[in-house]
């Protein structure tokens, strides 16, 4: 159940700061010194009369920036059942809301400090908000061609996965679920090196980073097993990422490629099922073993998922007022084959009409066909009801199908976005997407994983900075 | 209003402390200030320098500074010298704040304040509009504007 004063609660403050972000459009940031730049005399001396113009305090000393940002949105789709956790035929803000607030500080010419927090809907309940903290990290930047950074990072997977939070920077009402839905992490705490070369008019760059990070991985299941209850279910794991990304753009363009490793630990002594087994229970029938506290031959289990993944990216102005966008990703698994194991990627065709940006975006995603026959065995197999315990086997394994992160899905999104200000944005945007399966479902107790299923959502969302 | 630039690199200046006689009419140009030696500067260095891609030039650190958003000022050097819009400018900002690259130039009210900010701070570097440039100024790079 959602929490409706905090929500009221919550839109009123993001409406108040949206439209103070437009009022202040043309001031988008606040920046403090230490000591202040200059004197009510110095302002109103006579230029170049240097005797008369107060002398300026040296600037040398720390300087703070204060900014924030942050999105009020509305979806709603038409089907009862959750899309994306929040989107349902009720509608909500919880999708696409969020709002929050950065400290840049410049500590010397050489070294810097970021931290930023948000306040968006808890990943650990559906129905909770909570406050964290995104980035906290200090800089050190030598020169003009290595930046070091240390501390809570966002992991660069794709072009603008490091902006997702920040709607007001992308025309989009939101990015393309099928590729930032899947990461398997988004976070790290760690360190992250780039190194850039200025060719001619472009740049070239290359990042290095590797951290780990405490992540809540959500489940939904359709049906209850054993002592787990039907509905979001959330485990708690450890991830290590490591990558390599390399860069190339000049005014109009930009080319990106990730190589990615994350490793993924459930907290604890937990263990991860490599592959279910078959159980005979008899002449012409069994069920598949997912667990090794049910009966059968035994489960080979592993204590962690290494996922390697492969992004390339593009952005590019065919013709003036034209943008391309476009992203693939490979995800492959590594000890298991009950995780995610797909392909994904989508091209979004932009038209720039003055403050007008109306888009056009294409996306799939698919499941290899390993994880899908996975699914889909785990789905479909039943023990008959005269089995003395087929209940819960059957439990067990719809339960294990769910928790495989599978996909067959493309979808159409048209919307456009109109620039308030420079900061601000005004987006709506209608979504259809049709899946074969998909575990960005949240679907009923009794329902078929595998079935042809669509959903349109219309969003309505406001995103500004300030 | 589409303007044509011209960049005339003044050059060697970081020693001279009252020197160039550069035309300065009003609305004629828009020049660029710096305190530090902008040997080789270009206006393709002016644009990473206030697009936070160049942060230091023979070892010495750069601090950009700005005039605040809105004023006409502004405009002309970002159409002229930057070659985008403000709007443009603003925006490539917020993207690389939001992306951990830093923050953008700070922010001053006045050319008044740019050029006391840029006289007494190391490596500091401001615009100004020409017809305020004085020879007890230190112009590092000169920019005409011909409507």
């Amino acid at each position: 159940m959602r929490t409706p004063t905090t929500l009221t609660h919550l839109a009123a403050a993001l409406a108040w700061l949206g439209l103070a972000a437009a009022a202040q459009a043309q001031t988008p940031s606040s920046t403090t010194s230490s000591t202040p730049s200059s004197t009510p005399a110095a302002a109103t001396a006579p230029v170049g009369n240097e005797a008369a113009v107060e002398p300026a305090p040296s600037p040398d000393g720390p300087t703070l920036a204060w900014s924030g940002f942050g999105t009020l949105g509305w979806a709603q789709s038409n089907r009862r059942w959750g899309y994306q956790r929040f989107i349902d035929r009720q509608g909500g803000l919880e999708r696409d809301s969020l709002l929050g607030g950065q400290i840049d500080a410049q500590l010397s010419a050489r070294w810097s400090a970021t931290l930023q927090a948000r306040l968006a809907p808890s990943d650990r309940q559906d129905n909770a908000w909570d406050l964290r903290t995104t980035w906290a990290f200090v800089a050190w930047r030598p020169n003009n061609d290595w930046l070091i950074r240390a501390g809570k990072l966002r992991v660069p997977v794709y072009l603008r996965s490091e902006q997702m939070d920040v709607g007001a920077t992308y025309n989009e009402a939101r990015l393309p679920a099928e590729l930032h839905n899947i990461v398997p992490t988004t976070d790290f705490t760690g360190a992250h090196l780039t190194h850039s070369w200025n060719v001619n008019d472009s740049d070239f760059s290359v990042d290095v980073y590797k951290g780990r990070a405490s992540q809540a991985k959500r489940v939904w299941l359709r049906d209850g097993a054993g002592p787990l209850p039907a509905g979001a279910m959330v485990r708690d794991v450890t991830t290590v990422a490591q990558g390599l990304v390399a860069t190339w753009s000049d005014a109009a363009s930009k080319v990106r490629l990730g190589l990615h490793r994350v490793q993924v630990t459930p907290r604890g002594d937990a263990q991860l099922p490599v592959r279910p087994a078959w159980a005979p229970l008899g002449p012409g029938f069994g069920y598949w073993q997912t667990s090794n506290g049910l009966p059968g031959p035994g489960v080979e289990m592993a204590r962690s998922i290494d996922n390697d993944f492969l992004s390339l990216g593009f952005e590019a102005s065919p013709a003036a007022g034209w943008h391309l966008t476009g992203e693939y990703g490979r995800i492959r698994q590594r000890k298991t084959e009950r995780s995610i194991d797909a392909q994904t990627g989508y091209l979004t065709l932009t038209r720039e009409l003055g403050h007008w940006s109306p888009y056009l975006t294409f996306a799939r995603l698919f499941s290899s066909p390993r994880s899908r026959e996975w699914a889909r065995q785990l789905d479909e197999t039943t023990v008959p009801a005269y089995v003395p315990g087929g209940d819960q086997l059957n439990a067990s394994m719809r339960a294990s199908a769910d928790a495989i992160p599978v996909y067959d899905q493309r979808s159409w999104a048209f919307g456009a976005a109109y620039a308030v200000s420079p900061t601000a944005k005004l987006k709506a945007e209608w979504l259809h997407t049709r899946a074969k399966v998909s575990s960005m479902f949240d679907l009923p107790s009794g329902e078929r994983l595998f079935q042809p299923r669509s959903v349109d959502v219309l969003s309505v969302n406001y995103s500004f900075t300030f | 209003m589409q303007r044509r630039a011209f960049l005339t690199l003044a050059g060697g200046l970081c020693a001279a402390a009252s020197l160039v006689t550069l035309p300065a009419r009003a609305d004629e140009g828009v020049v660029v200030i710096a305190n530090a030696p902008l040997r080789g500067v270009d206006g393709e260095a002016i644009k990473r320098i206030y697009g936070g891609r160049m942060v230091e030039l023979d070892g010495q650190p750069l601090r950009p500074v700005q005039l605040a958003a809105g004023q006409p000022l502004r405009r002309r050097f970002a159409a002229a010298v930057l070659q985008q819009s403000d709007e443009d400018f603003i925006a490539y900002w917020t993207v690389r704040r939001y992306i951990g690259k830093g923050a953008p130039p700070r922010e001053l009210a006045s050319s008044a304040e740019v050029i006391a900010h840029v006289q007494h701070t190391p490596g500091a570097i401001g615009y100004i509009d020409a017809a305020d440039l004085k020879p007890d100024l230190k112009p590092a790079l000169h920019v005409l504007l011909r409507r």
